[in-house]
């Protein structure tokens, strides 16, 4: 997959405090999450990224654009959906999602048809003639989400998107943010301090910790290896079993109470493992999956990077 | 095709100029604002007094219209750079007031429901959106003042005889000089007082407090230094000052007229540094 989000040294200093700390890195997944505590600096990247902060060294490439050099065209490529209240006011929702468009450069007719689209495809459209301040949190955060993507952006960032929602409207949110991106046509950012939300989105995450990155991580290629890693408990002859998966071409050691942590080679998955157990007349009392969630890798990448 | 239909897709066809993206700025507050009755209705009644005048400068021109009439005779009023003085002076009043009306709601709602992200997360940069800001006012503005004027301007030099255009052809220059500092004057000074109070009613407050207390201060220190020059501070005798300058009609302002201009001219550049410091994405707290 080629490079989507390149850090090259980049360093952001607001007044006297340096928030960013010499980025580096290259991301490449459709859906890259920027994850850290409040205050590690993934809404001054995203600000950085959309040229509202001018790096004080370095720089970074989105897209294949510079996003110092090439700051405009970097923000007719992306739609933003920014954490706090961002609304005009004495406007409908259709009005507020059609001027933004226009603003991105969409012709008039094109970009209010587009906004009854994209208000009808975030399930605003039965109120989109309603005043913006009418609207409920949940539903302001849901306009965000559509006038961020009425003008068809090729990249999205989204800065918080779950923020104050109550938990059927954060899955309803999480849903549209995975149907934008199995559509295919729109890189995600997604920024949050919600681990779960990350987990659920993105296939990359980009951990940061005071302003440096602590962690980067795909998180596609370590569901990939969570899948062949797996813990079986057997009752009835633990040694010949061993030495039986081993045979299958399995790395087998043993874990706690008596279980064993096998690492499945290609081709050998859980219907070959019970095949095998029958062989042998053994009896899987557990098989799981060795799970090594987000939570792991973000608490210890809090314990080591930084 | 319905527009319930999920569709996210990229937008394939020519991005619109700079120029148009512009003017969506003006053209979705203009709807806003003439949604209000004040502001139809201020709007509507500036248009009396240029209407007048051109209806006096036609029946000037066409005596046979007043036979029967008191003023069978003639109108004994000249049109020369005075009248159209006294006319610029009367539209100021009725600018001055659409000014509190539109002016405030301009930016200070964007800073307060934290818009300007959305705003400069597109292809718009902070001038652009000043600018785009800017031509809402100066554009109503401009509607009242210089565009109406030149008309009257246009009827007078078409109607009279050669001689006239040939004595009062600077009155053109006057009417666009005079107005453009006006509207250049007024619509930033309301962006620039919206944007730091960032609430529509103190800004209209203090707006109407911009005309009186530097004019007092200006005052006192003149009692007090046995001074002439207190009165710049005193932005509508400054205006007064250049209007004396620019048509000749009596203020008696006691300021120097580059004083006069100075002063007008240094509260617009005021006015935009404020802007430039409050317009951004989002503050920086040091």
């Amino acid at each position: 997959m080629t490079a989507f989000l390149e850090l090259d040294g980049l360093s952001v200093r607001l007044g006297r405090r340096d928030v960013l700390r010499d980025l580096r890195g290259t991301l490449a997944g459709r859906a890259i999450g920027l994850l850290g505590p409040n205050g590690a600096g993934k809404t001054t990247l995203l600000h950085t990224l959309l040229g509202f902060f001018r790096p004080s060294s370095g720089t970074a490439r989105l897209a294949g654009l510079d996003v110092v050099k090439e700051s405009r065209e970097v923000r007719r490529t992306v739609g933003y959906m920014p954490e706090n209240d961002a609304f005009v006011a004495g406007i409908s929702g259709v009005r507020y999602v059609a001027m933004f468009a226009e603003l991105s450069g969409l012709p008039r007719a094109e970009a209010l048809e587009r906004a009854h689209e994209a208000l009808f495809s975030v399930g605003l459209g039965e109120v989109r003639y309603r005043n913006l301040e009418t609207y409920s949190l949940g539903m302001k955060q849901l306009a965000k989400l559509a006038q961020a993507i009425a003008h068809g952006p090729r990249v999205l960032f989204l800065d918080e998107p779950t923020n104050g929602l109550d938990p059927p409207a954060r899955q309803r949110m999480i849903r549209l943010v995975k149907e934008i991106r199995e559509a295919g046509e729109i890189r995600v950012v997604l920024s949050s301090h919600l681990l779960r939300d990350v987990e659920e989105c993105c296939d990359e995450v980009l951990i940061l910790k005071d302003g440096k990155i602590a962690a980067l991580c795909d998180l596609e290629a370590e569901r990939r290896a969570n899948r062949r890693l797996v813990e079986l408990e057997a009752a009835g002859g633990n040694g010949d079993f061993a030495e039986a998966l081993a045979s299958l071409g399995c790395t087998v050691a043993p874990g706690i109470r008596r279980r064993l942590k096998v690492v499945l080679p290609e081709g050998v998955g859980p219907r070959e493992l019970f095949r095998l157990a029958g062989e042998k007349g053994v009896q899987l009392r557990h098989l799981a999956y060795q799970r090594d969630s987000l939570e792991e890798i973000f608490l210890r990448a809090m314990e080591n990077g930084g | 095709m319905t527009v319930r239909a999920r569709r996210f897709r990229p937008f394939e066809g020519t991005p619109t100029s700079t120029l148009t993206r512009l003017l969506v700025l003006p053209r979705y507050a203009w709807k806003e604002a003439f949604q209000a009755k004040l502001v139809t209705g201020a709007f509507t009644a500036s248009f009396l007094a240029p209407v007048g005048a051109l209806v006096l400068v036609w029946l000037k021109h066409n005596i046979a219209a007043l036979a029967n009439t008191p003023l069978a005779g003639g109108i004994p009023l000249p049109i020369d750079e005075k009248f159209f003085g006294w006319l610029l002076v009367t539209q100021s009043y009725f600018a001055f007031a659409l000014t509190l009306f539109v002016g405030p709601s301009l930016v200070s709602p964007d800073l307060v429901n934290g818009a300007l992200p959305l705003y400069f997360s597109r292809p718009l940069s902070r001038w652009q959106y000043v600018l785009g800001k800017l031509l809402v006012l100066a554009a109503l503005l401009s509607a009242i003042t210089w565009v109406p004027l030149l008309v009257v301007f246009v009827l007078q030099a078409s109607l009279a005889e050669g001689a006239w255009i040939a004595e009062h052809a600077g009155i053109a220059g006057s009417i666009l000089l005079g107005s453009l500092l006006l509207v250049l004057f007024l619509s930033l000074a309301s962006m620039a007082v919206s944007a730091w109070v960032r609430n529509r009613a103190v800004a209209r407050g203090l707006l109407i407090g911009l005309g009186i207390v530097p004019a007092v201060f200006g005052q006192a220190l003149n009692g007090i230094l046995d001074v002439e020059w207190g009165g710049v501070l005193n932005l509508g005798l400054a205006w007064g000052r250049v209007l004396e300058g620019l048509f000749g009609i009596p203020v008696r302002a006691g300021i120097p007229l580059g004083g006069a201009w100075a002063s007008l001219l240094t509260a617009t550049a005021l006015s935009l540094l404020l802007l430039r410091r409050k317009l951004r994405a989002f503050e920086v707290v040091r």
